[in-house]
């Protein structure tokens, strides 16, 4: 479970999330929306530990990211909004590289990366270097990082983008799959119709502060994401 | 015009500020200790001028130094241009950017060098202005018209040194492109030029002896082999508007005919540079477990070994140390010359230089040692990667500790196999040979710990290219110019020791143990420091 309790982060004078708190269930696919520049990258890097916050807690599993963050981020994966990774080695070696950090066992490591690199057709370009990939291919290569440790929560922030369709439509089945076994998804996203129908809880943030949480059914209501997205926008 | 202006001021205020740091939090402490650091720097160059240009002026002869600055400026431009031409001009972040703008190809070659001559000229004033300064007193002429001379040499001399080494750097990158292995060959390119141009400098002490001597005749010396920097003494001595012209033309010719030549084949280039040519291999994919640590160290190996400007700039240093090993065991008569040479007022002659040989070895040691400072650039080389590293589960002192290990595994094996070569060679007593050891181990550790701190204290994470990082960042300024006090600060003391002829093993154990304690006190300081700095940085 992930709780966000009262949190502010501020650069200087500009509070970048203000107050905010919700809290994200064992199983949820959790959709975090909100315009450019709401404050959902700030969140985001404050959950898993790379941004420090001026005021709240955020707890993993009911331990605080701030006063136990190693532990925090052993349950936790991170797809980055830009696909950042050592250019210059092999995408192997990324992976493993990943994998070390989390100290994943030898056949847990094996049989994720061989499963996720076959779905993402990654498979026979797992010895080129990061760097002759195209944007997608990075985007691929972060994923299966990200997944070959097999986290009890993953977090993403914007992992659609730059991706091809099969490579979207493989995503939605491998979270699907993830929160059939209890595990957590937690993204930020600006494509509210994929949101809508993968998602079963939503959190949608204006200028840092948190303007509506809950079930994706009690947040749309008859309307539709987009519609009451849009509406509180206009506000 | 405006085009060009907006384009200039676009760039430099995004890659250029010398002074800018990633912290967010940065504050005016940022600054202080690199301008310390200048003011000394300034004032001792100043100093040391100041005696040479009084020396001189017996003879009426403290203009030719002017040229000999403006000669050793030229040649250190070149030196540094060397290193970071091919890093800056080609396969730069913002390649795409400007590549897509309605602009000229000449146009982006002339921002590309445009912000080298920026940082060059910035490096060089610390340098030449107390020189310039320092002359005043001694300026038989109008004072108005030497400070518009020196300004006018100030803002001349880096541009030639800048346009030979671009080109060098684009028939390097030319070449190295073709092979798959471009990095390997860019780096032994760039080892033999720079070894070539050492050993042409090797003759440094008979140049300042044949100045000494000759000092009217060497200005003419100057200005017949190399115009622009003899031009100085000549102009300020004796000053001809038609002189300065040609100094003048001269330098933008050659500017713009640089700037065209490369923008020729430029774009070629370039595009080879960024296709890779490494090929999928058909090996079996190899998955194995390695401890975090491990994997770390693992990391930061394969990111030094790939990153050409951080291998030449930190692997001189360890280069140079074996060559000083080679000319010790092979033509140990010749070092102890140089180094009686250079300190005349010693009163030590080879000889006794040899009684205190582990001495001397220290002496090398502490000399390349604090010279190679390999980890001032590891944090900003990182960039926005840092996400990724705050982001795993892993303490932040093992991530720093891993890079310091790291530089540890490239440097102490080179210092080890020098040294016992040394050992064996002048039979050095045993209880010396276990001290040099230690100390071959524990010194550069303090090179390592300082540049780590610096480098935490003035990250740059959004650097254009990695020779910004490792050449012209404030970190990298801040912890060469500290390796260089220290260094001056152990070599003063060891010559001082040998001059009182104090007890070698007892000296030898005294800065054993005093490195030890500098080791511990830094270690200390990243532990604790070092680590919330290193959590608190933002990508």
């Amino acid at each position: 479970m992930i709780e966000i309790k009262n949190v502010t982060k501020k650069y200087g004078k500009k509070i970048a999330v203000d107050n905010v708190s919700f809290t994200v269930e064992d199983g949820d696919i959790f959709a975090f929306i909100g315009h450019n520049g709401a404050g959902k990258t700030t969140l985001i890097k404050s959950i898993v530990g790379i941004h420090d916050f001026d005021e709240g807690d955020i707890l993993i599993d009911g331990k605080s990211i701030k006063e136990n963050p190693v532990e925090c981020k052993k349950l936790m994966a991170y797809v980055p909004d830009n696909p950042e990774t050592y250019e210059h080695m092999k995408a192997i070696d990324y992976i493993n590289f990943i994998c070390d950090m989390y100290e994943t066992p030898l056949d847990v490591r094996e049989a994720n990366i061989k499963k996720y690199s076959k779905i993402f057709e990654m498979e026979d370009k797992l010895n080129d270097t990061i760097d002759s990939y195209s944007h997608g291919m990075k985007q691929k290569a972060v994923l299966i990082s990200a997944l070959a440790h097999d986290p009890k929560i993953l977090i993403m922030d914007e992992p659609f983008v730059g991706l091809d369709p099969k490579a979207v439509f493989d995503i939605k089945e491998i979270l699907n799959e993830m929160v059939k076994e209890g595990k957590i998804v937690f993204y930020s996203t600006h494509i509210l119709d994929v949101a809508e129908k993968l998602c079963s809880r939503v959190a949608i943030i204006k200028s840092g502060k948190l303007v509506k949480s809950g079930s994706m059914k009690e947040i749309k209501g008859d309307k539709s994401l987009e519609k009451v997205f849009m509406e509180l926008e206009e506000k | 015009m405006k085009k060009l202006m907006s384009l200039i001021k676009a760039c430099m205020t995004s890659d250029m500020n010398l002074f800018k740091v990633s912290s967010k939090k940065k504050g005016k402490s940022s600054i202080i200790l690199p301008i310390i650091l200048a003011i000394y720097l300034m004032g001792y160059i100043g100093g040391i001028s100041f005696i040479l240009f009084k020396e001189l002026d017996v003879d009426g002869n403290a203009y030719v130094l002017l040229s000999v600055f403006a000669f050793i400026i030229t040649f250190l431009t070149f030196i540094e241009g060397i290193y970071k031409t091919s890093s800056l001009i080609f396969n730069a972040k913002d390649d795409d950017l400007l590549l897509s703008l309605p602009i000229k190809r000449s146009t982006v070659i002339f921002i590309r060098i445009f912000k080298f001559y920026i940082f060059e000229l910035l490096y060089n004033s610390v340098f030449l202005l107390p020189v310039i300064i320092a002359y005043i007193p001694f300026n038989k002429g109008s004072l108005v018209l030497y400070i518009v001379i020196s300004l006018i040499m100030l803002l001349m001399l880096p541009i030639i040194p800048i346009a030979l080494s671009s080109i060098i750097g684009v028939i390097t990158t030319a070449i190295s492109s073709r092979f798959k292995y471009k990095n390997i060959v860019e780096i032994v390119f760039t080892f033999i030029l720079l070894a070539c141009v050492f050993m042409a400098s090797m003759s440094g002490s008979k140049v300042m002896e044949y100045l000494l001597n000759n000092a009217s005749r060497f200005n003419d010396l100057i200005v017949k082999y190399y115009y622009p920097a003899g031009v100085f003494g000549k102009l300020v001595n004796n000053f001809n508007i038609i002189d300065l012209l040609i100094f003048i033309g001269i330098n933008l010719v050659v500017y713009l005919l640089t700037i065209l030549l490369i923008s020729k084949v430029y774009f070629k280039i370039n595009t080879r540079v960024k296709s890779s040519t490494k090929k999928s291999s058909n090996k079996n994919t190899i998955i194995k477990v390695r401890s975090p640590r491990s994997s770390l160290i693992k990391k930061e190996l394969n990111t030094f070994f790939n990153t050409p400007v951080f291998i030449i700039n930190s692997g001189f240093g360890l280069i140079l140390f074996l060559l000083l090993v080679v000319v010790m065991i092979f033509k140990p008569d010749l070092f102890l010359l140089v180094l009686t040479k250079n300190n005349p007022n010693s009163g030590l002659t080879s000889d006794e230089m040899m009684k205190h040989i582990s001495l001397i070895i220290l002496l090398i040691m502490s000399f390349t040692s604090f010279m190679t400072s390999i980890t001032n650039s590891v944090i900003s080389l990182e960039g926005r990667n840092i996400n990724i590293l705050k982001s795993l589960p892993i303490k932040a002192k093992t991530i720093l500790m891993s890079k310091i290990y790291a530089c540890m595994i490239i440097t102490t094996p080179v210092f080890i196999v020098g040294l016992i070569a040394l050992l064996i060679k002048f039979k050095v007593d045993i209880i010396e040979f276990i001290l040099l050891l230690i100390i071959a181990i524990v010194m550069p550790l303090i090179s390592h710990l300082i540049g780590i701190l610096v480098n935490l204290k003035y990250p740059k994470l959004d650097a254009e290219n990695s020779a910004e990082v490792v050449k012209q960042s404030t970190s990298s300024l801040v912890a060469v110019f500290t390796g260089m006090g220290i260094m001056f600060f152990t070599v003063f003391l060891l010559i001082m020791f040998m001059i009182i002829g104090f007890n070698t093993k007892i000296v030898l154990l005294g800065f054993t143990v005093v490195f030890i304690l500098v080791d511990l006190i830094l270690y200390l300081i990243l532990n604790k420091w070092g680590t919330k700095k290193f959590s608190s940085l933002e990508a």
